[in-house]
Parts: C-alpha cells; structure tokens; sequence
C-alpha cells in the first residue's frame, strides 16, 4: 500500500520542536490526516532536502523561503508559501544603543562598532545591516555567531549583542523589535532606540510544485486551528503563535533587497 | 462610543505600561494608547504581536483592538476556597482550592483524589494540639550553657548536627 502520509520539515533550534511536533502530529492524526516529520540541525540541508523530496513541505525561516526561492527558480521548480503564523507578519527590527548614549542616529554610529546576531539571522543581522548600508554609514560588524545554520530562531546571538551593548564593547546593537522589553526584563534594560527597519515577514510552511494532494488537508487544518482549543492552545503557545494565517510573499521584498545587496546566499545557490 | 484612552506619559513598555494596556484591554475591546516613550512605535506594536492584539496608528498614538483569543474560555475553579470538594478531578491538576484552571492542562495521575480517603474535618484541630505540645527549644535548651571542649571538637558536632 503506498505510504500517504505528509512529511514535514522543520530545524531543530530548540528543544521544544520535538513535543511541539509530536502534538501537531496527533492533532491531525485524529482529523484524519496521516503526518510525519523530520528534523534538521540547519535549513540550508532542510532546503536541498525540500527540493529532493525528502520531505513534503518546510517549516522555513524567511531565509530559507529566499533559499528555497531561488533554488526553484534555478531549476526550473516553482515555490509557495501556504501558510505562516499572526506573528510572522509585519515585524520590525531596531538598533539600540545605551541609554546615556549620545548616538541619535544610524550617522552618528559610523566607524562604530555595531553588534548583531547570528551571521544569517535576518532579523538581527541581514536587515538592519541594509539600513546602514542603504543609508551610506559604514560600521565595524561586531557578529554574535550562536546557532549559525539556524537563522536566528535561538535569539542568542540577539542576546549577546545587548549583553555586549550594555558592557560598552560595542556602541549599538540590532535585534527584532519585541527583544527589547523581552531583554529588560531578563535584566538586559537600560536601551533606546534609534531606528527601525522597515516592515518584513517572517517563517512559513513552503511547498514546491508537486507536493502531494494531502498538502491543502494539511493547510486547512493549520488555518481551522483555534487558540480556544484546549487540545491545541499549548502547542499554539509553544510555536509563537495565535492563529495560522494564509502565505504571503508580499513582506520579503526587504530582505531580498538585502540578500542581493550583500550576496548573502548566492554562493550557496550558484552550487546547487 | 468614546474610545478608552489610555495616557502612558513616558512610561515605556519595559518599565511596566503593558500593565496599564492590559487593564485597559480588560474593560475595552478597543482602546487608543498615547505616550512619549521614544520606543512605544516599535515596542508596541511587537508587544500587540505577540499577545493577537491588533495595532495601527491613530492621531497621535496607536489604536488597539483586543485580541479575540483568549486562553481562559473554559477554565473552570478547583472547587471552593471554602471547602474541600468531595472528589478532585484530574484536570484540576495541583491547584489550589478556588484557584482558576486554564481548559487543557495535562491530567496528572492522582490516585488520592477523593476526600474520603484521606481528608479528616479535625486535621487543623489535631494539628494545633500537636504543635501546642510541642517542645520549646528556646526553653528546652540550655543555650547558655558554657562551652568547656576545644573549638574543634564544637565545629565537627557543628558539622553533624547541621
């Protein structure tokens, strides 16, 4: 009998991913729809892996949907984002200096030294970093490289840029807009902002053309889950989220702008 | 229908204003939020985020719509603060009496759960009564008693009594 089950994909950037998956699989084991997944320490292999067939769909990093992008596109694949969470839409990230700190600008830090996260995390390294470059001020990159593979899901290279900001090491610091009253009250406060990048999306479930049919049963069971659902409200709170959305490609015109800007992955895609 | 208005002055979003918004949002299910905080344009919107509120620019401060999730649609009291109820289920969990128990929590496996098994009405009156004859140590004990061995001998029976 052919195996019909629904393979997923999703990075391993936190414990939590195995209960976290392990309760959306008995979820739509009981709405009928027979899923499975599989885990990977980086996107970059979760993507070839996508684009192999190893899996059905991918649980991507914003990151990882341009990877997947462009790697359709060269081989001649389409690609699609089916579904993303509220808490993928619309987010900003901020550079932040110390409080006392005479910096008022994204000028006033040139020749600074300026932390950011991970190497490939888009929202505390690739976006901000296009701000400074968009607007001609060139910094020292002082980059907080936890995790790298994972696109900043883990924040700890975020942290470590405030850590760092806040020891005086570096004179400004990147991360996603909501760290900076998450980090105050870790005891990380004492910051201002002085910039904000323009809007982006972020994670999705990504398909390439050919998924199986079981892809719109798992779609409409994502978008039909409830936050009022007892059965699914914890594992809701364990991915960030209040409800699934529908895909959009509308919010990563700036990170794509960034990508090019800086030939973050055309490296990796010019070898596939 | 007027709008509530919450006024944060400078109160920032890391020192505490979620506070106010959330009180606000528990009477409101649309509120407008002010404040000169530099960073309420960037916190407050990753805040709304984060909880499904919805947020956008209004005037001069933003205007919050309350999220329509909310995780206590369904929870229930463990029992009565009053008196202990005749059977505990399993959905209670280790809640305390009264306390208000979110739908969904884990079912943990508690065989004593009935209050015929083990609940007496005169436990709180033998416990008095045990405790009232309780032996005082400040008065049992000769604390001022001299100290005649050698201070080696007092820091190892430190050690084991401790």
């Amino acid at each position: 009998m052919a195996d019909d089950t629904l393979i997923l994909g999703a990075v391993a950037y936190d414990a939590k991913v195995v209960p976290i998956w392990d309760g959306f699989q008995a979820w739509f084991a009981k709405r009928g729809l027979p899923f499975d997944y599989v885990l990977f320490t980086n996107y970059e292999r979760q993507v070839e892996a996508h684009l192999r067939g190893d899996v059905h769909v991918a649980w991507n990093s914003p990151l990882a949907w341009i990877q997947a992008q462009q790697l359709a596109r060269k081989h001649g694949r389409d690609a699609q984002a089916i579904a993303m969470r509220d808490t993928d839409r619309d987010l900003t990230s901020v550079v932040l200096v110390r409080e006392d700190s005479k910096v008022s600008s994204l000028a006033d830090l040139r020749g600074k030294r300026v932390g950011v996260g991970a190497a490939d995390s888009p929202q505390a390294t690739i976006i901000p970093l296009l701000s400074f470059a968009e607007a001609g001020v060139e910094v020292e990159v002082v980059r907080h490289d936890v995790l790298v593979g994972k696109h900043g899901d883990h924040i700890g290279g975020e942290r470590d840029a405030v850590k760092a900001l806040l020891a005086g090491t570096v004179d400004a610091a990147c991360v996603i807009d909501g760290n900076r009253v998450a980090f105050a009250r870790e005891g990380l406060g004492g910051t201002r902002v002085i910039h904000v990048t323009p809007k982006y999306d972020h994670c999705n479930m990504t398909v390439f053309d050919g998924a199986p049919p079981s892809i719109a049963r798992f779609r409409e069971l994502l978008l039909s889950m409830s936050y009022d659902d007892p059965e699914v409200r914890p594992l809701l709170d364990m991915e960030g989220l209040k409800v699934w959305q529908p895909g959009r490609t509308s919010g990563y015109a700036v990170l794509e702008r960034a990508c090019e800007r800086f030939g973050t992955i055309r490296d990796w895609v010019a070898a596939r | 229908m007027t709008r509530t208005t919450v006024d944060l002055e400078d109160l920032g979003l890391d020192e505490g204003a979620h506070l106010l918004i959330k009180r606000a949002l528990a009477s409101s299910s649309e509120i407008l939020v002010r404040g000169r905080s530099p960073a309420l344009g960037s916190d407050l919107p990753a805040w709304c985020r984060a909880l499904g509120h919805r947020c956008s620019p209004s005037g001069e401060g933003f205007s919050i719509e309350r999220s329509p999730h909310d995780r206590w649609r369904g929870a229930e009291r463990a029992g009565s603060f009053d008196e202990p109820a005749d059977t505990a289920p399993a959905r209670w969990g280790l809640a305390a009496r009264g306390a208000l128990v979110e739908a969904g929590a884990p079912e943990l496996d508690l065989p004593l759960a009935s209050k015929s098994d083990f609940w007496a009405d005169e436990a709180a009156r033998l416990y008095a009564q045990a405790a009232a004859s309780q032996w005082d140590p400040a008065i049992a004990i000769p604390w001022k008693a001299p100290i005649t061995h050698p201070e080696e001998v007092e820091d190892a029976i430190v050690q084991v009594m401790t």
